[in-house]
């Protein structure tokens, strides 16, 4: 008896205990002591602007470059991107990364931070980023959640490729206007690559605005897509490139480049890539230094550096290792171009070729070549000739940038010869890690082999 | 598996009493539950005449672990890289210093009856509660009942017979939980490094002199719970024939509610994954084991035993219809494992080629009509150029799991010596050949010392000689398509440049059966007699050697099937570039006092 009146005292004990929770609460049990608790925006700015140098220098450049033949892939997995054999999985963290991991999740949570506080300039330079992040994004993937992307709906649909073009046109006059308000404060020195000045934001923003205008061109031109480029236009494509690309930037000292140092884990993505974790799987593409060494250009020996038989050498999709970045543009610390005042000029050059307006056309070229280091400027160029010569001097400036494969969907130029099949690729599959968990992302067969602002193929040459 | 309760033998009533005892003793202790403590009790309780054995147990913990990897000046060079390999950095890449830590606290009580009847029917009840603080708020603290009984039916019978010596029947119901990785319920910021793409090129946040900080990728769950494992348990031991053979036959079913998986989340919402209670999965078979002694005689003896085992395992539901597989930690790039709806936990999945019957359409062809109606479900499409198409959709494509497993010991007693050989069988289970997909594009694999030769013609690769058919000496199987039963050259073509190798993304063809024999271990040991011993002032010296892993027999073209790349995870039967078990000969002397 004495042994069960225990035992009941016991249990009732255990039982009262067990409503304590104070236990198990606490500082280093409900939080975790190894994360931050909270970023000030300026830690945000700088982790997200690190994301997007990854996003629009790394491995979606890196496959551009392969796609375009200005560099080939030559060992391991690369063989078979270079002649476009991809599964939905060999790029998923470049989808994923549009929006988690330093990008629209955090781009917005800075948009917010800047409005609350009324700091425009940041907020303008911010819209910036998100702009230019789903503009290549909506080139690259064509439809892709956006409107509803990051927000409250856990399976967000997929807008079509013209609305996203469409929303990032205001989103950009919208950071035009925020940088010239002359308001706020903005990242400061936390900017890398303008230390917080407005006035070279702004013009990045019109270059941004002209390039994503020229990628309807081609859809502009007549049949089904016209009426989806008249929607991501809102007017004639052309015009409305033209006139955005002469407030874009305007002197190479404001070109919009990635900042890299020789520090382990900061330096250039290409020079990671290349010297230091993949050797021997990329390297100079044949078709890329054929047309250098034919043009007797010195961006040659820029790019590229020789082999050891004093040479350089580009090698086909799937070829033999051949010539690597040159000491210069491999360097740790080499600053990769993202926008530039060559391109701003090219894309004048196209535009006032395509309004008609050869002579301007011509000045724009020689602008562009002139800011390149090409002497002495070329005369006489009319007609397919002149557009030939403007897309093969932008493919040549536009080394490395995804913008090159971007040009040639639109105009076929230079004639690359598909490095398997009847053509170059057209498109990314979307991420599986989307595709797996969001409905309404169609399977890969359901997939179009181009996006909506790229409705004709490049015949064979 | 929960420990079996039933089968305990009686307790003396000697320990009875020394039990009341002890139970007196514990009682007047102070109970001061935030300490670090365990407290057990026993009481002797009555139920009429019969006695009840209880236990009440309770254990308050806390564990905390921390974790520092800084760099420190004046460490030699040799040290710092057998760190760095201990952390897996890269021998010649940097390490940013981090110092990781956490602390958990775990509470439980326990509580267990145990009844013996007519000394031959042993029952046993507990029940558990137990908290931790790693589940959320509105979940930490649960109970877990269980039950055995164990009915020893020979007794019953008065006694084993020659033919049936003992026989016993227990089943044995219960529910186990799991606690989940700790900090779960918290999500937040983050300043790990930025990757580019997983080919090793990164930022780390802090680089250009600033610090950075994002969101991490993981979303907070703060209604996390324990996962619930209810099982029942069958089983019988027999043993005929005065105890000369033993047999014994385990049933088990576990249904698993709420698995905790790290979920992965939609990535346009901004999260790549959640730690949820987000799946049912079940396991069961059945575990066979067999005992023999065919002779056994002072100075000679012989025995043999046996196991086998059979285990399933299938995923139930996931909490939501919309996810059709979960990826799991561990997996290559191009073999990732998952676990599907449906299907099994830890599969392998990856790309095949494009196949008939399957509903493909790959870069503008529909690939069932371009096979024709008489095509064989699965037959391999050809296009028009002799070579097969990559398939992009990702799809399960071999699974590790075993049909099952044995094991058979013999061991031979000879007076002091004993001799004693071990085999291991698998039956079943899939191996990704990964070190062959990549052998094959390097070229220095044998089934590529056959090759056509290729010369780079205009840019693209002309190759001529070495010609084969898909379908009959390459990839043997049906095949249907446009260009079906074309002889076409192969060689860098198709073995680095095309898809013979599994870099170019097509894994199915290397998948392998990983059925292995395998004579496990053969030792030979010898008790020197006590008088030796004894003049070394031993009680006993023992000899014995020993040869672990000596022979595999299996069809598994790699070195070794029992390998796997990412160690001991969720997922198995990865091989790239692993290295196979080694073989091992173990001399070892016992000195006994």
């Amino acid at each position: 008896m004495k042994a069960l009146a225990k035992t009941a005292a016991t249990l009732a004990l255990l039982g009262a205990l067990a409503g304590c929770d104070d236990y198990l609460t606490g500082d280093d049990l409900s939080g975790d002591p190894n994360i931050p608790p909270a970023a000030t925006t300026d830690q945000l700015y700088h982790a997200v602007v690190l994301a997007q140098f990854v996003q629009h220098t790394g491995d979606l450049a890196r496959h551009a470059s392969m796609f375009t033949q200005q560099m080939a892939g030559v060992g391991n997995q690369l063989t078979g991107r270079g002649q476009y054999i991809l599964t939905e999985q060999d790029l998923n963290g470049a989808m994923d990364a549009i929006y988690l991991g330093g990008g629209l999740y955090d781009l917005r949570e800075i948009i917010r931070r800047s409005d609350a506080a009324q700091d425009r300039r940041y907020a303008g330079i911010a819209r910036v980023w998100e702009a230019y992040l789903m503009g290549e994004s909506a080139s690259l993937w064509g439809d892709l959640p956006y409107s509803e992307a990051v927000g409250e709906n856990q399976t967000p649909k997929l807008d079509p490729q013209a609305e996203i073009y469409a929303a990032v046109q205001p989103l950009l006059d919208q950071a035009i206007a925020d940088l010239q308000s002359g308001a706020g404060r903005g990242p400061g020195a936390v900017d890398l690559i303008y230390g917080g000045a407005a006035a070279p934001w702004a013009e990045v923003a019109h270059t941004l605005k002209a390039r994503f205008y020229l990628h309807w061109v081609e859809a502009q031109a007549g049949g089904a897509a016209q009426a989806m480029a008249q929607t991501a236009c809102a007017g004639d494509c052309v015009a409305k490139a033209h006139a955005a690309a002469q407030r874009g930037i305007s002197a190479t000292a404001n070109d919009f480049r990635s900042a890299q140092v020789n520090s382990p884990n900061a330096e250039n993505l290409w020079y990671q890539f290349m010297f230091v974790q993949r050797q021997g799987q990329i390297s100079a593409g044949r078709y890329l230094v054929d047309l250098l060494k034919e043009r007797g250009d010195p961006r040659l020996t820029r790019y590229f550096r020789p082999l050891a038989s004093g040479q350089i050498v580009g090698a086909d999709p799937g070829g033999a290792l051949s010539s690597l970045l040159s000491s210069a543009r491999g360097a740790p610390d080499f600053r990769q171009p993202m926008a530039t005042y060559a391109e701003t000029q090219l894309i004048l050059a196209e535009t006032s070729w395509r309004r008609g307006d050869a002579a301007q056309a011509l000045v724009h070229l020689n602008a562009a070549r002139a800011a390149e280091g090409l002497t002495p400027p070329l005369t006489g160029l009319t007609g397919a000739a002149l557009l030939r010569e403007i897309m093969l001097e932008k493919y040549i400036a536009m080394f490395q940038n995804i913008e090159a494969w971007n040009d040639y969907k639109r105009t076929c130029l230079p004639a690359l010869r598909p490095a398997r099949g009847s053509e170059v690729i057209g498109r990314l599959l979307y991420s599986n890690n989307e595709r797996n968990t969001n409905p309404n992302i169609p399977a890969v067969s359901a997939q179009p082999a181009r996006n909506a602002n790229d409705p004709t193929p490049c015949p064979a040459p | 598996m929960m420990p079996m309760n039933g089968g305990r033998p009686p307790v003396s009533p000697e320990r009875w009493q020394m039990a009341a005892r002890m139970h007196r003793l514990h009682w007047r202790l102070k109970w001061s539950h935030c300490d670090t403590a365990r407290r057990k009790a026993r009481f002797l309780l009555r139920l009429g005449l019969q006695p009840v054995l209880a236990v009440a147990r309770a254990a308050v913990g806390t564990r905390r672990y921390g974790r520092e990897v800084a760099r420190v000046a004046g460490v030699p060079r040799w040290r710092q890289f057998l760190q760095q390999c201990a952390i897996g950095a890269r021998f010649f890449g940097f390490t940013p210093d981090t110092y990781y830590r956490y602390k958990i606290h775990s509470e439980s009580y326990f509580g267990q009856l145990q009844l013996e009847v007519a000394d031959q029917l042993f029952l046993t009840g507990a029940l558990r509660n137990d908290g931790f603080s790693t589940f959320g708020a509105s979940a930490r603290r649960h109970w877990y009942p269980k039950a055995s009984a164990a009915w020893e039916f020979t007794e019953a019978l008065g006694g084993g017979t020659g033919l049936l010596s003992f026989g016993k029947l227990r089943a044995a119901w219960g529910q186990a939980g799991n606690e989940p990785p700790v900090y779960g319920t918290v999500g937040g910021l983050t300043a790990a490094p930025l990757l580019d793409g997983g080919w090793g090129s990164n930022f780390v946040t802090s680089a250009l002199g600033q610090g950075g900080v994002y969101t991490g990728l993981s979303r907070a769950q703060p209604d996390l719970k324990p996962e619930r494992t209810s099982e029942l348990e069958l089983g019988a031991d027999l043993s005929f024939l005065q105890d000369r053979i033993a047999l014994g036959a385990t049933w088990y079913h576990a249904r698993t509610e709420d698995a905790i998986l790290l979920a992965r989340v939609t990535p346009s919402t901004g999260y790549f994954q959640q730690l949820r209670n987000a799946a049912t999965l079940r396991n069961r078979g059945v575990e066979l084991s067999l005992q023999m002694r065919p002779v056994q005689r002072r100075g000679l003896s012989w025995e043999i035993e046996g196991t086998w085992a059979h285990n399933d395992n299938r995923v139930l539901s996931f909490g939501d219809t919309a996810t059709e597989f979960v990826v799991l930690q561990g997996g290559f790039a191009s073999a990732t494992g998952a676990a599907y709806r449906g299907g099994r936990v830890g599969v392998l999945q990856g790309n095949d080629y494009a196949r008939c019957g399957r509903g493909l359409v790959v870069g503008g062809v529909d690939i069932d009509a371009a096979c024709g109606t008489g095509a064989r479900k699965d037959a391999l499409y050809i296009a028009a150029d002799g070579f097969p198409i990559l398939d992009p959709t990702l799809r399960v494509i071999g699974d590790p799991h075993p049909d099952w497993t044995a094991s058979l010991r013999n061991s031979l007693n000879l007076g002091a010596v004993q001799l004693m050989a071990l085999l291991d069988v698998k039956q079943g289970g899939d191996l990704w050949n990964g070190t062959r997909g990549a052998l094959y594009s390097y070229g220095t694999h044998r089934d590529t010392e056959q090759r056509a030769s290729c010369q780079r013609v205009a840019g693209r690769l002309q190759c001529s000689g070495n010609e084969r058919v898909f379908g009959q000496d390459l990839l043997p199987g049906a095949v249907a398509g446009p260009g079906a039963g074309t002889a076409v050259p192969i060689g860098e073509n198709w073995w680095r440049t095309g898809l013979g190798t599994s870099f170019n993304g097509v894994n199915a063809p290397f998948i392998e059966d990983g059925s292995y024999v395998k004579l496990r271990e053969v030792a030979l040991s010898y008790s020197v007699p006590g008088r030796y011993a004894q003049r070394l002032g031993l009680s006993g010296i023992g000899l014995r050697v020993a040869g672990r892993n000596l022979k595999t027999w299996t069809d598994y073209t790699g070195l070794d099937p029992e390998t796997n790349v990412a160690g001991g995870t969720n997922l198995r039967g990865v091989d790239y570039f692993t290295n196979p078990q080694t073989r091992q000969w173990i001399l070892s002397v016992d000195l006994n006092r």
